[in-house]
């Protein structure tokens, strides 16, 4: 592949991706690949807690889809359609593993738990200046951590997964309008958790 | 435009997704109403605050890793071997003896006493050939039929564990692919069952 093709895919939109998949492109699911992978890792991560496991599970999740993919009526987005394979295939993991889970203490991760880093900057960042961004990144996420699990959960689909109002209503089957009034309390209640950092830094 | 719906709005006010005629009322009511524009700056504030972080990146191997062992799996896919020449004899044969049950059962339900039907259908016994031909020959409304109640059906317990709205929704997944051998067994002897009830 020339790097003139490798520009023209990164620039793609998801459907254009699939449609060159199902004409035999190759390479167009190698650049699906690399935008989802880490959404569907954390995911993965997410729901079975263990890191060796939410990797294998995430691979899987691509090797489900590429094998689907020809068959995929996308009457849902592809991004919608991946995480639900990734969520049954750790479902069914987790079916399997129950006792094993069990046994994990799991209230160090509660479910939907949400671990956050700072987004790298291209210049280099003052240590002083990353310490800080270091620890909010534990404020932010100690604080979403707080949240009621489905405030907690829309949070995280609609600000760090990308997620548009009406996915995210279908993917948890709830209207668009207790989404949005989630969201909106989720908000609220941020603003409070991070009260002193807002004053502090804005 | 009163405060409430203001207030329920500026979210999307925010990110520009109102109507060019709401983003208007909007931008009036908040030239004029200070509580509603202190909302938006904390919401914006928030909003802000929270931005330019992403969900950590804490894989167990290095990240170029993962789409070569993706690819090194897909390498590995068996082939699938091409059944259907092969099948259709299998095929028939199980649809006469699905005929030949049916019948039996049909002619025989007053007679038969409730307790022997779970005899009848564990000699039943679908080998797992003919139904995963059977299942790959249906139509696409039944196949999802058949998802669905599995979902339902085999899942079940931990549907009630976990978030159960998050299964009914979205794309259905061809699921059936996804089980053990034993498991599409176990599906297709209770859709049998369910079928001739």
């Amino acid at each position: 592949m020339d790097s003139a093709q490798s520009v023209s895919r990164n620039a793609c939109a998801d459907k254009e991706l699939v449609r060159a998949f199902k004409q035999g492109d190759e390479a167009s699911f190698d650049e699906l690949v690399k935008r989802y992978q880490s959404k569907i890792y954390h995911l993965a991560l997410r729901m079975v807690r263990n890191q060796e496991v939410a990797w294998d599970l995430s691979q899987e999740t691509f090797v489900r889809a590429y094998q689907a993919l020809p068959k995929f009526k996308e009457r849902s987005s592809f991004y919608t359609w991946i995480f639900r394979i990734c969520f049954n295939l750790c479902l069914s993991y987790r079916k399997k593993h129950r006792k094993e889970l069990d046994v994990l203490s799991l209230d160090d991760m509660p479910e939907e738990t949400l671990l956050l880093e700072p987004i790298r900057e291209k210049t280099e960042m003052q240590p002083e200046m990353l310490r800080q961004r270091q620890e909010l990144a534990v404020a932010i996420s100690n604080a979403v951590n707080q949240l009621p699990i489905q405030q907690r959960k829309i949070f995280i689909m609609r600000q760090y997964e990308n997620f548009r109002n009406d996915e995210i209503a279908k993917i948890l089957n709830l209207s668009i309008g207790t989404v949005k009034a989630n969201y909106h309390h989720a908000l609220k209640r941020l603003q409070i958790l991070l009260k002193e950092w807002q004053e502090k830094l804005l | 435009m009163k405060c409430k719906s203001v207030q329920e709005k500026l979210i999307d006010y925010l990110n520009q997704e109102l109507s060019f005629r709401d983003t208007q009322k909007i931008a009036e009511h908040l030239k004029q109403c200070a509580v509603c524009s202190r909302e938006l700056q904390e919401l914006k504030s928030v909003l802000a605050l929270t931005q330019e972080f992403q969900l950590e990146t804490c894989y167990p191997y290095p990240s170029e890793d993962f789409l070569i062992q993706v690819r090194h799996k897909i390498k590995n896919l068996q082939p699938k071997p091409k059944v259907l020449p092969r099948l259709i004899p299998v095929f028939a044969s199980a649809m006469i003896l699905l005929v030949v049950i049916i019948a039996t059962y049909i002619v025989n339900t007053k007679k038969m006493p409730t307790a022997s039907e779970d005899q009848l259908f564990t000699e039943l016994k679908p080998d797992i050939h003919n139904v995963t031909y059977l299942y790959e020959h249906l139509d696409t409304k039944t196949q999802e039929l058949i998802n669905d109640q599995m979902i339902a059906e085999v899942l079940s317990d931990e549907v009630k564990q976990i978030d159960r709205e998050l299964i009914f929704s979205a794309e259905p997944i061809d699921l059936f692919s996804q089980l053990s051998n034993d498991e599409k067994e176990d599906i297709v002897n209770q859709l049998l069952k369910k079928y001739l009830n």
